[in-house]
């Protein structure tokens, strides 16, 4: 009877902490998710128009597998698109927003939203500096990099400089860019 | 004499039974997430209020848990905390929740919580229980601060991303140690640390309890 | 079939769990003086990992994505480790002996480890399939096992040095990681997923 006794109470203060605690993070849950939604659409927004600079709203668009953000101007002129690409780098994933013109041929702007690359190194893919570099410049054929220029050769369209030290990093940019393009390309035919 | 207990129930977990130099508690965010001062601040502070809502709760309700279940029931206790600490950062701080990613939900299996409960909480009554894990919170966050303030003048010469060291490409003379910021440099710092604090204590740091 | 190689390859060396991750530091300061003892205990984490993944991915995907219950991730898991360790230590004491005195002592001691709590919340936030999400438990598990194995081997031969009195124990078996994690970055960069 003892032992009976003693599995009821085991059970029962198991299965009470368990709906207690159950509850309780379904209301904070309630209370706090609507929160963390917004700000996370708000940074994505940012983004968008950080890598269009014309824009000021834009319109998605659904593809096949993949979300465009159509650029929309003052006057309702379509001025680029924005999408997300998504790579895996030096150390694991990049995620990066990027805006190009409404053809396609032209990167507006970049911005690196997600990386974990080495700090210092690869993590520069982060620094003002190297997201510049693709202020701008031409996607086709393609973008691609070069490792420690000679600074008397002029750039050639499309081409960036590889960070010193964190080739890889800076290829694995280029290339998910370069790919995503293509892929939107194709998607828009 | 009553405030004299208090006051050594706390006062043990700043240095005498420092979590991280002296008994080795918490090891894996204490290196994970300390390569800027302001993540090991944050990660300190979400383990303190962890520490301190469990230890509150547990200490209250300490004669209900049936024996053979407390392990269990602590730990789901804790693991509601941390969900509670996780959907606050998210929803407040998204910068600093991404940067210390899954280290917050590890808050759960961090020994040094579920250690207090088993240890302290379960067998004394409240205000023991919260001057402890006040004690052992801000001996854990303390010494995060610590660790991860050398690491980041070290690494990128600043600390709470205030400038320290002149860097090489602004007219200084500093050079960053960049394998301070990368895993090797959490082990090596900690380390050493661990060994000056046994050359001023005179004793080798408690085997860790836990594991 | 290449990307499930680089699963394993990725999680054993490139971002081994303990060198990169931290993850199961307490073992691995408190285990790791012989090289045997090591091995069992890289063992049983082994085995509970591969284990623990395709069951939280199953509870994850049929229960808490399908009922939107996302926020009780952590509450669940743990109770599933809990469980499972349990259930692997009866079961083990109930048909193998040899096994049980092997692994036995260590089960009890698995259940707050973070490496598998850590396995289970990334499979989910890396977004594996049931057969990857098992492949990266197991390939995590053997980084561990391999982690601390070379760690004990180390530490077998240091007990014939002479190590200043503060730096013994826990202090030096740190700063060896460090040397570890630097050693193990050389693998970083291989294409990872």
């Amino acid at each position: 009877m003892k032992i009976m006794s003693d599995t009821v109470k085991m059970i029962a203060v198991l299965t009470i902490v368990g709906l207690i605690s159950g509850g309780f993070l379904t209301f904070v849950y309630e209370q706090t998710i609507s929160k963390a939604e917004r700000k996370s659409l708000e940074s994505l927004r940012k983004a968008i128009f950080v890598v269009l600079p014309e824009a000021v709203d834009y319109q998605e668009l659904k593809l096949a597998d993949q979300i465009l953000y159509q650029g929309i101007d003052k006057s309702g002129q379509k001025v680029g698109l924005a999408f997300l690409v998504e790579g895996s780098g030096f150390q694991g994933k990049i995620e990066i927003m990027v805006g190009v013109d409404q053809d396609l041929s032209r990167l507006q702007n970049i911005q690196v939203l997600e990386s974990v690359e080495t700090p210092g190194l690869g993590g520069k893919i982060t620094d003002q500096e190297f997201q510049d570099q693709f202020k701008g410049i031409a996607a086709r054929p393609k973008i691609t990099y070069v490792r420690n220029r000679n600074p008397v050769t002029p750039k050639k369209p499309g081409e960036i400089d590889a960070i010193t030290g964190a080739t890889i990093s800076s290829k694995a940019v280029a290339d998910m860019i370069n790919k995503e393009i293509v892929r939107v390309w194709e998607a828009l035919q | 004499m009553r405030q004299y207990i208090l006051f050594k129930d706390a006062l043990k977990g700043l240095w005498k039974e420092n979590p991280v130099f002296r008994q080795l508690l918490g090891m894996c965010p204490t290196l994970a997430v300390t390569n800027a001062a302001i993540f090991g601040l944050s990660m300190g502070l979400a383990t303190f209020f962890v520490l301190l809502c469990s230890s509150i709760i547990i200490s209250i309700f300490r004669r209900v848990f049936p024996h053979q279940v407390r392990i269990a029931s602590f730990v789901v206790i804790i693991a509601t905390f941390v969900t509670v600490v996780d959907l606050f950062l998210k929803g407040n701080f998204p910068e600093i929740s991404k940067a210390l990613g899954p280290y917050v939900p590890l808050i759960v299996v961090n020994c040094l919580i579920l250690g207090r409960q088993e240890v302290f909480a379960s067998k004394n009554p409240l205000h023991r229980a919260v001057a402890d894990a006040l004690g052992m919170g801000i001996g854990f966050t303390l010494a995060l601060i610590a660790l991860a303030s050398i690491r980041e003048l070290l690494g990128s010469g600043t600390i709470f991303g205030v400038q320290i060291l002149t860097l090489v490409g602004e007219g200084g003379r500093f050079r960053p140690w960049i394998i301070m910021l990368l895993p090797a440099g959490a082990f090596l710092t900690l380390g050493t640390m661990i060994g000056i604090s046994n050359f001023f204590t005179g004793r080798a740091a408690k085997k860790s309890a836990c594991h | 079939m290449n990307e499930l190689l680089l699963i394993i390859i990725s999680a054993v060396v490139i971002n081994n769990f303990v060198l990169k991750y931290f993850l199961g530091i307490c073992p691995f300061l408190g285990v790791s003086k012989q090289v045997e003892a090591s091995l069992s205990m890289g063992m049983a984490v082994t085995f509970v990992m591969t284990l623990t993944a395709p069951v939280v991915w199953l509870i994850n995907t049929f229960i808490l994505v399908k009922f939107d219950l996302r926020f009780l991730e952590y509450v669940t898991d743990i109770i599933v480790i809990a469980a499972l360790v349990q259930l692997v230590e009866m079961f083990i004491r109930k048909t193998s002996h040899g096994l049980y005195r092997t692994l036995g002592i260590y089960l009890p001691l698995i259940t707050t480890n973070c490496a598998i709590l850590f396995s289970a919340l990334f499979l989910v936030l890396r977004g594996y399939n049931l057969i990857q999400s098992t492949l990266f438990g197991f390939g995590s598990g053997v980084g561990f096992t391999l982690a601390i194995v070379i760690m004990a081997g180390i530490r077998e031969e240091l007990d014939f040095a002479d190590v200043p009195e503060a730096l013994q124990g826990a202090a030096s078996t740190l700063i060896i990681a460090g040397f570890l994690a630097l050693a193990f970055m050389g693998f970083s960069g291989m294409p990872t997923k």
